[in-house]
């Protein structure tokens, strides 16, 4: 391709990015008056897109793996703010996610660590003083790349401005970066440009922004950016607080309407000059507003939906429309005799695979729905879509069905808090026990044989709890005079007291008595990486579990609805370590939805069948309680705190270890759980070895 | 006078509760200022402070009394909390939690309507006068499902919450305590509220207001203030690698 050229030759431009990136003129929806500005625009993918370069092979600089804890920690005591920090080239935000290279481009240097702060800082920064809080900017950017360019530039001084005045060491890191040229590299999205040939207002208001905060660009090409940038400095020094104790976030709402109008004001010098979007400093990243828009839209969609409410009246009316119908057995009323589900069952597999039949009757039985479903697609793929007739054999079928089949078909009902109405929902979820999806035992051991390594340091760290050892002072017997007790006793002898003859000590070895129950999380957002993690942390924990022989449960959850909330038994308190338990530990299947309150009341409900005076409950989760309307946001943190308050009266101490990547997790987490009683990992890799860590830490 | 610089309204609370002979419960994270308040308060109230740290082996005889030989007689000892009773003292037992289950058992009578002291040895039981007070303190932060307080014992105090004070009060009460500048203080403080923010996130505690104190007393002493906040605000804090280097940047950060 050459080198590239600036401003680059359009025509040209644009058939190679209409080429790569399948984009065609009438797609881009620009009038004829600003085409040559669009293509201009469109030119900037050509050139050599830096991702590519940065993470393949071995010319990179830092990767982000390398800094993200440090950076995560550093930014989060600077702003108070909860951010995720995730890759992608360029940098930029959602909302809730800070967005960073994998790696910063070669070679590698010292500085890295800085030049990926500043990027954190700046991501941070348009977030935390509220520039990028409103829908309709956020919309207008959307709507124009120049104006978005230019607003980004401007925005970028100002969260620079407004950091070193609080941090002189951070004022210190931005001036630093002038020297360093990675940080200076200018792009168009991904794209490099050259700063040599770079029309007259890019190139003071680029240098302005990186090279010096006071600089005053030449020339009269560069006054309409010598005009927003003085605009912006003054307004970053107005807002810069004289020593501020706190460095609090503000609403920006000032700051945001003065950067948009010089943003605008600059749009309007770009597009007579008929050029397009001004290049981006590296470190600066990238806007993406309609990434931020969408999670604007689904946060005020939580809150609409909360706002409503579970609406009594309609719920009533729901209700009475149901008596009409067919009434409803009271709460505790058994219901009429009927064939069992497991009997149902079976006759439709033996009656209805040979046919499509009715399978309203038996929806309540998803294993059975997915196992006609799974035959069904089979049937189709080879036959067409007329004929449904299953290849495997009719035994395999039922065996598969039976193994879904909840022990008690029944199930228990239990409450559930209604925070709005401020009532318990009587009876209004219905958890059913059955064992968890079991699979091949390799995959046991395949994961036993991954960690041996780690196995044996779980082992050796727990052995050192099994025993709690202690001289046990006072006792009528023992191993050694308790001296202290044996002065006292000869003291009282003397004043002619009765002594206590509790005068020995001895050393104990005795075991700790506690029940523990671990609730894993098998929704559908599990799938993937997240239930293979699960695994893996349940084998360690399970090692170290055995090494203690404490008395311990597995069992994961996940429903469809309140009417069917899964809870799945890995292992149960009785059950020993034999075939059946590590072919289900190793072969968790996720799916549906997390109503967690009903199923922290049913764990709590086994943990209490349990002799020994402690018992802990540990829920392993990725995100928060959720299900269908109502059970989403505020209702369902709202009920599995109730639910946890329950469990905490029963003397249960439930504990979370949460790998849900949302910023705001520690604050759910908190109304939920209580203080420090959670644990958030941002990390998710790191949940095999911090689940056992956790729990060492709530009994030693 | 010992200093205590008042957060909300816990002097007036504590003054209440003193002379309505209720028994006191502080709660607050590490550093805070509980102990220094008792203290101020055993001044202010004009009557003896009697301090036990609770640990594991302190049984409910260590804390009462027992007899001791001497010279080849016998002698009574009152343990503490005896002491306390008979001199009308305030009896600060510090970090409760840690004390065994016979020791938290022993206080209960003391603690209610009775206000008795049974000492079974010495056939005596003491009928507590109206300064004597007993205060209890500990953390919640812990996790451990042994270390917290049951409700038996919990709800026979008067609870105080504390916290970190606010910034401008901190400061205020760093350059007190360890005779700064305001501005050295104030840029404590900062880095003090920082570290709170990593509380649940790695941390399990930020850096109390001792610990700025502490610092701020070394730069006093003449060292430099990167190396007091090295010493203070980043080692105490975290043994992780890295933690403890993202509590390096956030010094640079904000000293420059």
């Amino acid at each position: 391709m050459g080198a590239p050229t600036w401003p680059p030759d359009p025509e040209k431009a644009f058939a190679l990015t209409a080429e790569e990136y399948g984009i065609s003129p009438q797609s881009i929806g620009a009038d004829e008056e600003d085409e040559e500005a669009e293509r201009a625009l469109l030119a900037a993918f050509l050139f050599r897109p830096p991702e590519r370069q940065l993470v393949s092979g071995q010319q990179v600089g830092a990767s982000l793996v390398e800094v993200q804890r440090c950076l995560n920690a550093t930014l989060r005591m600077l702003s108070g703010r909860d951010v995720a920090l995730a890759a992608s080239d360029p940098a930029t935000t959602d909302g809730r996610r800070i967005f960073l290279p994998r790696a910063v481009p070669a070679p590698r240097e010292d500085e890295d660590l800085l030049l990926f702060r500043a990027m954190g800082l700046v991501q941070l920064g348009l977030l935390h003083f509220g520039l990028l809080d409103s829908p309709a900017v956020l919309g207008e950017l959307h709507r124009d790349w120049v104006l978005r360019s230019c607003f980004h530039l401007l925005a970028t001084r100002h969260v620079v401005a407004r950091w070193s005045a609080s941090l002189p060491g951070v004022a210190a890191d931005f001036r630093s970066l002038r020297s360093m040229d990675k940080a200076g590299i200018m792009r168009v999205n991904l794209t490099e440009v050259p700063r040599e040939g770079m029309p007259g207002p890019f190139q003071p208001l680029y240098e302005g922004l990186t090279t010096c905060l006071n600089w005053t660009p030449p020339g009269p090409e560069g006054e309409p950016a010598r005009r927003a940038v003085a605009a912006v400095a003054a307004l970053s020094a107005r807002q810069r607080p004289a020593l501020a104790p706190q460095l609090d976030a503000d609403d920006g709402a000032g700051a945001r309407t003065v950067i948009l109008g010089q943003a605008q004001r600059l749009r309007l010098v770009f597009r007579r000059m008929r050029l397009g979007p001004p290049p981006l400093p590296y470190f600066a990243g990238l806007l993406r507003p309609e990434w931020l828009l969408a999670d604007l839209a689904r946060d005020r969609n939580y809150e609409e939906a909360w706002r409503r409410g579970p609406a009594p009246l309609r719920q009533l009316q729901a209700a009475k429309a149901r008596q009409g119908a067919a009434p409803q057995p009271a709460v505790g009323e058994r219901r009429r005799p009927r064939p069992s589900l497991r009997q149902r069952i079976k006759r439709r597999l033996k009656r209805g695979l040979q046919g499509p039949g009715d399978p309203a009757e038996l929806a309540r039985a998803p294993a059975y729905g997915a196992l006609r479903d799974e035959h069904q697609q089979e049937a189709e793929k080879q036959d067409g879509p007329a004929r449904w007739r299953p290849d495997l054999p009719m035994e395999a079928l039922l065996a598969e069905a039976e193994a879904a089949l909840p022990e008690d078909e029944e199930g228990t009902r239990h409450d559930e808090w209604d925070d709005d109405a401020g009532i318990y929902r009587i009876a209004a979820t219905r958890v059913l026990e059955r064992p968890a999806h079991s699979g091949p035992l390799s995959s046991y051991e395949r994961l036993v044989a991954a960690n041996q390594h780690r196995i044996a340091q779980v082992r050796r760290q727990f052995e050192a709890l099994r025993i709690e050892e202690r001289w046990l002072h006072g006792q009528q017997d023992g191993s050694e005079l308790d001296l202290d007790r044996a002065i006292t006793a000869i003291c009282d002898l003397r004043a002619g007291c009765d002594p206590d003859r509790h005068i020995w000590k001895r050393f104990q070895r005795q075991r700790q008595q506690v029940a523990i129950l671990t609730l894993v999380d098998l929704s559908g957002s599990t799938q993937g990486h997240v239930i293979h993690l699960e695994q893996e942390a349940l084998v360690l924990f399970a090692e170290g579990l055995r090494t203690l022989r404490l008395p311990h449960a597995f069992h994961g959850f996940h429903n469809e609805g309140p009417e069917n909330c899964w809870l799945e038994r890995i292992k149960g308190f009785q059950e020993g370590y034999d075939e059946a338990v590590c072919k289900r530990l190793a072969n968790l299947r996720p799916g549906g939805a997390t109503r967690m309150g009903a199923f922290i009341r049913h764990a709590s409900l086994l943990l209490e069948r349990q002799p020994q005076g402690r018992r802990i409950l540990m829920v392993l989760s990725d995100g928060r309680p959720e299900d269908r309307d109502p059970y989403r946001g505020a209702y369902g943190i709202r009920d599995t705190a109730m639910a946890v308050q329950e469990a905490a009266r029963c003397g249960i101490h439930v504990h979370c270890v949460s790998l849900d990547p949302a910023p705001d997790a520690p604050d759910w987490l908190e109304k939920v759980f209580g203080p420090r009683r959670f644990l958030t990992l941002k990390q998710v890799d790191q949940l095999p070895q911090r689940l056992p860590e956790v729990f060492r830490s709530l009994i030693r | 006078m010992i200093y205590y610089r008042e957060i909300g309204h816990e002097v007036r609370l504590f003054e209440t509760a003193a002379a309505h002979k209720l028994p006191v419960l502080l709660k607050g994270p590490t550093g805070c200022g509980k102990t220094r308040f008792v203290r101020h308060m055993a001044q202010r109230l004009d009557r003896p402070l009697v301090t036990v740290a609770c640990q594991e082996d302190l049984s409910a005889a260590d804390l009462t009394g027992r007899y001791m030989l001497e010279g080849g007689s016998t002698v009574w000892r009152d343990g503490p909390l005896a002491r306390a009773v008979r001199s009308g003292a305030i009896c600060y037992l510090d970090e409760v939690v840690e004390a065994r289950a016979d020791v938290l058992t022993a206080i209960h009578p003391v603690t209610d309507d009775r206000r008795i002291l049974p000492l079974e040895r010495l056939g005596e039981e003491l009928t507590c006068p109206a300064e004597f007070q007993l205060v209890v303190s500990y953390n919640p932060g812990y996790q451990s499902v042994t270390r917290e307080l049951k409700e038996s014992t919990r709800q026979r105090f008067v609870s105080i919450a504390f916290d970190y004070p606010a910034a401008e009060v901190e400061a205020e009460i760093v350059a007190r305590e360890a005779g700064c500048d305001a501005e050295l203080a104030t840029t404590l403080v900062r880095l003090g509220a920082a570290t709170r923010k990593l509380r649940s996130h790695g941390l399990k505690e930020g850096a109390s207001t001792r610990l700025l104190i502490y610092a701020a007393s070394l730069v006093g002493a003449g060292l430099p203030l990167d190396e007091a906040c090295q010493a203070t605000l980043v080692h105490s804090l975290s043994d992780d690698a890295e933690l403890v280097r993202a509590l390096q940047e956030l010094v640079r950060s904000v000293l420059g």
